[in-house]
């Protein structure tokens, strides 16, 4: 009988040895949502391939589907398309169809997840890609530009909403009322925004500062 | 205690080290066609892959017991399938097509259109303002587009053997009662709504769906723009007069403002003009446009415009040397308010009413006419998603219009006539894509005139089947009634529906976005159409439903924007017979606004380093028949073919971030000026004849110049 409080002592710390692991692997999912997510973020920013970038993106998508509150997941699955058209030399009907993909994704998150700025400025950038001839100019550089303001109000410190306003100038030609120099404030206010404010964690999106720095030096020395 | 742990150990290391199983397999469309790029994983986890070049497939998870697998790709429905992930498991996994993907069949017979976000339509806004014929009238832009009659002299649309009053206009889906200025003889009238209000225009020139009703002929439906983007003031200097707008736009909300004032009078001096105008084209406008978007993401849409306009023009009166004055002035108020919504994912709603109002006096020499007329209209459309590939659209509409004339001799009697009607419409109809390839569409419509205490039932059907990548094969069918015209009705209200069937077969190939080929046949039959005969006083008298006809014909079409960098260009050309026995024709013959044959080219070249936008258009038409009155026969005349060649330029510039614009037309620049059709004099000579009076252009050739300052 003397036994048992040294027995339930030996209980209580192998139920405490048995309950950490179990402990111990539940908190291992929560950062294996991070771990995952970081190591295919790095992937996505690393490749140039089309064909790889849409494996990556369906990789996002499978996260998307398991962790059903986050809105990153879909928004690097989008981001992954609209990356994919960076570098496939592709024709405009190829563009299209990778930006529906890319739709598809990022209308997952759009209603649930309306107050994200970054939502927005991904939004306002696939309509901008979008613009694969002439007469859809117009149209998509206008609900460009409806997305874009939704994104300034809702963080007015997001740079790629000064990257993708200054972008579309510099692609516009000067008898449009674009150009160089008139993209030029917008890519300056990125880029400060972008040297001084870093992402929230390493997670959040981060793309766009390299471009928008080719961009400006391209602004600076045709001066 | 000992065996406790282990076996708990035990337990853990099974868990942490489970063997890892494998998933193997390929993902197939159901005709067996390879699918790259599909997402396969196990629900609820990270534990997946995409398929290869090739279908193909593999990863290993260390899930086990019982999971879903599951496969997506875009336009695919979802596949999913229970399995216990052990050793290597081995899978083929079939995916069944989306029917409503983006790339599925759309019914295209007698539209001419497909605007959605990412597709373009055939005919945009900017395409009106820089067709170079077209002086950005909505109408004559859509007369470059195939299945219309050339007619110049008249300036309304004629679709398809279709007297003008066949085709009706809408706005928003609302019926626009008064879609011309109003129409005296000799000149030619112009659209009263300006391009630059609409999104999209989708031109129907037969088989339309039940929605729309009360059109022989075919269709016209306007969609007006959503929210303005940002503030913005317009000022334009044009050499027929200016224009002022202001728009603003709030977060949810934009309004625009805009007035204008017209005056012909220059062109009368300068260019030497063919009417005998006594007084030149005078008229002001103003509009008001309001969007709101609600928090619900509904679309509040209001529009209002007012006209008043003027002239007085000398035609001869068959007499010699005797004239005959016609004088016309005139206000038009329309307005359109509609609210569209969603109940649910799965259906939405629009509810919508029009108004006009037309006070319009015309003086035919010291007579004159002053008719009043009201239209308004209310209608309440709503579209369920049923199923996949199954939509359902019904809708009801109310049409009240109310018609007044008087009639004033010289110094004589004055005659009052007129009427009232409500039209009661009622509409079903029901889209079904059977695969992405295979789409019918059946629909029936049924009216009531309380005015000719008619009903009537119009079944509708039109379907779509794709051949290949970009082609498609489209056939439509449909009875339409229309209510005979005020002009009969004021007479006489015993009368019945007039009757048109429609049978269209078309084959497309291409995209509008890039290279578009469209071939359509079709034939028409005419029944019901009104008849008369002109009595001792020139006015139509024994008014009967006893008329018919029929028009065949083809259209072709081709678009291309991507052969040439920068250049786009369109061509069309139309062929058509038709006969028909109307108004008080003897016989059955082909009216005098009927060319057998009609083309245009329309191009358009952005010439970047002048910023500057070159366009021409050049229509050809073949003569149109005409009645002589000294020979037996009825329209045995025939006038000359006739060719219009245009060209214009828009220089674009910028103030500030908002861009202006310098416009340049001239019509008809190699001055042809052929007879485009003879009239026969209102009054007869001493012999009791009626002389032919040829109806020339206004002008021969005329310059517009325009300045279009945004800031």
């Amino acid at each position: 009988m003397n036994n048992q409080p040294v027995k339930s002592e030996n209980m209580k710390r192998m139920i405490l040895l048995l309950v950490l692991p179990a402990l111990f692997m539940t908190k291992s999912l929560a950062s294996d949502y991070e771990k995952t997510m970081e190591t295919t973020l790095e992937k996505m920013y690393r490749s140039t391939s089309p064909e790889e970038l849409t494996g990556i993106a369906n990789q996002f998508s499978r996260i998307a589907q398991a962790e059903a509150d986050q809105w990153l997941p879909s928004y690097y699955a989008a981001f992954s398309y609209v990356r994919a058209t960076y570098f496939g030399e592709m024709e405009a009907g190829e563009i299209h169809k990778y930006l529906d993909k890319a739709q598809n994704e990022l209308t997952k998150v759009a209603t649930t997840h309306s107050g994200e700025s970054e939502i927005h400025a991904l939004q306002a950038h696939i309509y901008q890609l979008r613009i694969t001839d002439m007469s859809s100019g117009m149209k998509f550089s206008s609900l460009a530009s409806e997305s874009l303001a939704v994104a300034e109000q809702l963080n007015p410190d997001n740079p790629r909403v000064f990257y993708l306003k200054g972008m579309n100038i510099f692609h516009t030609p000067e008898a449009f009322g674009g150009g160089a120099e008139k993209a030029k404030p917008f890519l300056e206010k990125a880029a400060g925004i972008f040297a001084t404010l870093a992402p929230e964690n390493n997670l959040m999106p981060s793309w766009g500062a390299e471009h928008n720095a080719e961009m400006l030096s391209l602004c600076n020395s045709n001066e | 205690m000992k065996t406790v742990i282990l076996f708990f150990c035990l337990l853990y290391g099974t868990l942490l080290v489970h063997a890892q199983a494998t998933i193997i397999g390929k993902v197939v469309t159901q005709t067996g066609e390879p699918v790259p790029g599909a997402n396969i994983f196990l629900e609820n986890t990270y534990d997946g892959a995409s398929s290869d070049s090739l279908g193909n497939f593999s990863f290993t998870t260390s899930e086990s017991g019982r999971q879903v697998l599951m496969a997506t790709f875009i336009g695919y429905k979802s596949w999913k399938e229970e399995i216990f992930p052990e050793g290597r498991v081995e899978i083929q996994i079939v995916l069944e097509e989306r029917i409503n993907s983006l790339d599925a069949v759309t019914i295209t017979a007698g539209n001419f259109a497909a605007a959605d976000e990412t597709r373009a339509s055939v005919m945009e806004p900017l395409d009106i303002l820089t067709t170079a014929s077209a002086n950005a009238d909505v109408m004559a832009a859509m007369r470059t587009m195939p299945g219309t009659q050339a007619a110049t002299d008249d300036g309304r649309l004629l679709v398809r053997g279709g007297d003008a009053y066949e085709t009706r206009t809408y706005i928003d889906g609302l019926v626009a009662a008064k879609p011309y200025f109003s129409k005296t003889p000799d000149i030619a009238t112009r659209g009263r709504f300006a391009p630059s209000l609409f999104s999209g225009v989708v031109f129907n020139s037969g088989g339309y769906s039940a929605e729309y009703g009360q059109a022989l002929s075919s269709v016209l439906v306007l969609n007006t723009n959503d929210l303005a983007t940002e503030d913005v003031t317009g000022v334009s200097l044009m050499t027929i007069g200016g224009e002022m707008s202001r728009t603003k736009r709030w977060k949810n909300a934009s309004l625009s403002l805009s007035g204008g004032y017209m005056n012909l009078g220059a062109y009368d001096k300068i260019f030497n003009s063919a009417v005998d105008w006594q007084e030149p084209v005078e008229s002001v406008n103003g509009t008001a446009v309001y969007r709101h978007k609600t928090k619900s993401n509904g679309m509040v849409k209001g529009y209002l415009t007012a006209d008043w306009g003027s002239l007085a023009y000398n035609v001869p009166d068959g007499q010699p040397d005797g004239l005959l004055q016609i004088k016309n002035n005139g206000g038009t108020v329309y307005s359109n308010f509609s609210y569209r919504d969603s109940f649910s994912e799965k259906s939405c709603y629009k509810v919508g009413i029009s108004s006009t109002y037309e006070d319009n006096f015309i003086g035919l020499g010291e007579d004159q006419v002053d008719t009043r007329e009201r239209n308004l209209e209310t209608r309440v459309t709503v579209i369920h998603d049923l199923s996949e590939g199954i939509k359902l659209t019904w809708g009801v509409n109310e049409t009240y219009h109310n018609y007044h004339q008087e009639y004033s001799e010289f110094q004589g009697n004055s005659y009052k006539t007129g009427f009232k009607d409500h039209l009661a419409g009622a509409f079903v109809e029901t889209e079904v894509k059977f695969s992405k390839k295979l789409a019918v569409r059946p629909g029936i419509r049924s009216e009531y005139s309380s005015v000719i205490h008619t009903w009537n039932v119009a079944p509708r059907f039109a379907m779509a089947l794709k051949t290949g990548e970009e082609g498609q094969l489209s056939g439509a069918f449909g009875l339409y009634h229309q209510t005979p015209q005020a002009d009969y009705l004021k007479l006489r209200t015993d009368l019945g529906f007039e009757k048109a069937l429609h049978y269209i077969l078309s084959y497309q190939s291409g995209k509008v976005s890039s290279r578009l080929f469209r071939a359509e046949a079709y034939y028409k039959t005419y029944n019901h159409l009104i008849t008369y005969q002109l009595n001792e006083y020139g006015l139509p008298a024994k008014l009967q439903n006893n008329g018919s006809g029929y028009a065949g014909g083809m259209d072709l079409f081709w678009r291309d924007r991507e052969s040439m960098q920068g250049f786009d260009y369109w061509i069309t050309y139309s062929w058509i017979h038709t006969k028909r026995k109307y108004q008080n024709y003897p016989e059955k013959a082909t009216p005098d606004f009927i060319s057998g044959h009609n083309f245009s080219v329309v191009g358009k070249y952005w010439v970047n380093q002048l910023s500057t936008l070159l366009g021409f258009s050049f229509t050809a038409a073949s003569g149109r028949p005409y009645d002589k009155p000294d020979t037996p026969e009825f329209m045995d005349g025939k006038t000359e073919a006739w060719s219009d060649l245009s060209l214009n330029l828009s220089h674009i510039f910028y103030i500030g971030n908002q861009y202006s614009v310098l416009y340049c037309s001239v019509t008809n620049v190699l001055g042809n000026n052929t007879v485009l059709s003879y009239r026969p004099s209102s009054v007869a000579d001493a012999q009791g004849n009626y002389t032919l009076i040829p109806v020339k252009r206004d002008l021969k050739r005329m310059v517009f110049i325009g300045l279009f300052l945004s800031f």
